[in-house]
């Protein structure tokens, strides 16, 4: 069974990844810069050794996404890469807790940040990919690490990932953009990827002070955009309730989100036109 | 020797001065699958050697010192809880294993994660203990009836039992090692020696005891997923034990519960694997229980489990064959192989029409 290993070499977490699946390194140079995808260099540390094989003996051609003895699912042929990708996710949101780490986008403009945690559907990344498009900043579109130190967030910069309806309203909205990868029949239904901006692989170590917080929430129904500011108290739940790591880190958790909430302003929006609500949150980060 | 986390342990200073960004990688992927990271944290911090690991390592030690406070703190819940299930019992309830590590302030323990809270129980008692926990929430979950009989037939335990609501593990035990067995192990002596916890129905054997019970748990078992783990973990429980409890204390231990040969084994391969210093007499006094077969077997198959070598798959089956034939005898081993034989089939076929009608149902859409 041919193997191919390699390494992805992002910032923070670094991943040496091997295959039964050589063709997986041709799709990935599709979504990172080459130098962040490299031949194995044993000279660097790394975070995470996975392996994304189809398993011994096993008959059918699923492969299997695993770090060390921990399983994370088994990937049909043709759902390899979107299960790579929710494979380095697990990684990040269950196998670290140097920093918090909360379920939600992050952008930066001018030095302002921009946190938009949202479950599933509220139409997060898609306001994402949009805000980078208008020339903030990408730190992540999935993970929020907040420095336990100093508080600071700590840019996770990898592909944008869009679902469904999502594709078609970039697709739309942006024909010069490639939304690439785009794979039908997931479990999440059809998912495909947007790269990351230039200027958000170059900044990609930088980290950005805390500012502001949005709880988005699309609705094709709603005329007018709407904003409602969040108490402290609000903000704080929700935080948590959206974050992998919080109840592990205790006490530690507990006085870094208190830190985060205090430097932020939370709202929650909902809005039916995205460029209406690019132009509120670029007011609110004057 | 292949084992980052044995050569780490056998010798940290030297480690840490030494190993190669490579080694770096191995060490935090074994330490993590072993779940050993808290452990090595707390190992490198009192030598002080923790800042002269490089950041990015030292940051994965830390997730594992959070992961280990963290579990302290669900313990310690776990505790209040349990105290109130068995409040009132006029006989011993004894913690065992990890948390009876934990609850008597082994240094050792503070960064050791562990899956289950092990009670046990005398055999007169049993009945009473089990009852409590079944009322109090703690059931029995997801086991076939042929692997239920095995635990009440041939363990020396209750099939473990969870709590409906907070999802907390408890391995009831009447015995350290199973019924089925003709190892002639006394648990009396363990219970006898055992401590109460201030202000609590709980006690803890004493240093020596815990060594007995892990020496006999890594010299009888047939599983290799941990086998690192509970090496390291033996390491430093003898270490703790021979500061504060002499030679002496700890052959009268393994005389009283009748495992001189099981410590042997267990102490004769701490000393070779991490060339650890073993009180002499003590382990001369110990060997004359031991066969040089047994000794042999051990070390052979060890070597090889612990390297990468060409021999590795077949001493994972070896070392497996083994621990049951230890635990079980001949006889019962294969009429429990050809049990398990069936039943893991009818299980697969079970599981695969599961998983086929689950992903039936939730592909192809089920996010909008």
């Amino acid at each position: 069974m041919p193997v191919k290993v390699f390494d992805l070499r992002l910032s923070p977490f670094t991943f040496r990844v091997s295959t039964s699946h050589p063709p997986l390194f041709q799709q990935l140079q599709q979504l990172y810069p080459p130098s962040t995808l490299t031949e194995i260099n044993l000279d660097n540390f790394i975070d995470f050794e996975v392996a994304y094989d189809k398993p011994t003996l096993a008959l059918s051609s699923a492969l299997a996404f695993h770090l060390g003895d921990k399983h994370f699912r088994f990937a049909e042929k043709h759902s390899l890469l979107p299960t790579f990708e929710w494979g380095l996710n697990w990684c990040v949101g269950n196998y670290q807790s140097q920093y918090l780490c909360i379920h939600a986008a992050v952008l930066e403009k001018n030095g302002f940040s921009v946190v938009l945690p949202a479950p599933p559907g509220s139409g997060k990344s898609t306001l994402c990919a949009m805000l980078m498009f208008a020339g903030w900043r990408l730190l992540s579109d999935e993970h929020c690490l907040i420095d336990l130190e100093d508080g600071m967030i700590v840019p996770c910069v990898r592909p944008i990932s869009l679902k469904n309806k999502s594709i078609q309203v970039v697709n739309h909205l942006y024909p010069h953009i490639d939304v690439c990868h785009i794979t039908p029949d997931t479990h999440k239904g059809t998912i495909g990827y947007v790269t990351p901006s230039k200027l958000s692989w170059q900044q990609s170590t930088i980290k950005v002070k805390p500012h502001l917080v949005v709880f988005p929430r699309y609705d094709k129904d709603q005329t007018l955009l709407a904003r409602e500011q969040l108490t402290q108290h609000e903000m704080f739940m929700q935080l948590a309730e959206n974050s992998f790591n919080y109840s592990v880190l205790g006490a530690l958790g507990f006085e870094t989100m208190a830190k985060f909430v205090m430097a932020n302003t939370g709202y929650r929006i909902s809005y039916n036109n995205g460029a209406d609500a690019i132009a509120m949150l670029e007011e609110l980060c004057r | 020797m292949n084992s980052q986390c044995i050569l780490l342990f056998s010798s940290p200073a030297k480690y840490v001065s030494e190993a190669t960004a490579a080694q770096w990688t191995a060490l935090v992927s074994e330490a993590r699958q072993q779940a050993l990271l808290g452990s090595i944290y707390f190992l490198l911090k009192d030598l002080e050697l923790l800042t002269t690991v490089p950041q990015a390592v030292q940051a994965h030690l830390q997730t594992g010192f959070h992961y280990a406070e963290k579990q302290k703190n669900t313990l310690l819940q776990e505790m209040l809880e349990l105290e109130q299930v068995f409040q009132g019992t006029e006989y011993p309830c004894i913690l065992v294993k990890g948390v009876g590590y934990r609850l008597s302030n082994l240094a050792f323990a503070r960064g050791r994660i562990f899956s289950d809270i092990d009670l046990l129980i005398p055999h007169s008692a049993f009945a009473d203990a089990l009852s409590r926990l079944l009322d109090s929430g703690y059931l029995e979950t997801g086991m076939s009836d042929y692997d239920r009989r095995y635990y009440i037939q041939w363990s020396h335990q209750h099939p473990p039992l969870t709590h409906f609501l907070r999802g907390a593990n408890i391995d009831l035990h009447h015995h350290i090692f199973p019924v089925a067995s003709n190892s002639g192990l006394a648990i009396e002596p363990m219970i006898v020696n055992s401590t109460k916890l201030v202000d609590s129905v709980f006690s803890v054997p004493s240093l020596p005891y815990l060594l007995v019970h892990a020496s006999v748990h890594l010299f009888y078992q047939e599983e290799t997923h941990k086998l690192v783990k509970d090496l390291c973990d033996l390491k430093q429980l003898y270490q703790e034990c021979i500061e504060t409890h002499s030679p002496e204390q700890i052959l009268a231990a393994c005389k009283s519960m009748h495992a001189e040969a099981a410590v042997y084994y267990a102490l004769d391969t701490l000393r070779w694997l991490f060339s650890l210093d073993i009180d002499a007499d003590l382990l001369q006094r110990l060997a004359q229980f031991s066969s040089a077969y047994r000794r042999w077997q051990m070390q052979f198959l060890l070597k090889h489990l612990l390297s990468a070598s060409p021999l590795h798959q077949f001493a994972h089956f070896g070392w497996f064959v083994r621990g049951h034939l230890l635990k079980m005898g001949i006889v019962t081993l294969i009429y429990h192989s050809v049990a398990k034989f069936w039943e893991s089939r009818k299980i697969k076929q079970q599981q695969s029409e599961t998983q086929q009608q689950l992903d039936a149902a939730t592909k192809p859409k089920d996010a909008e």
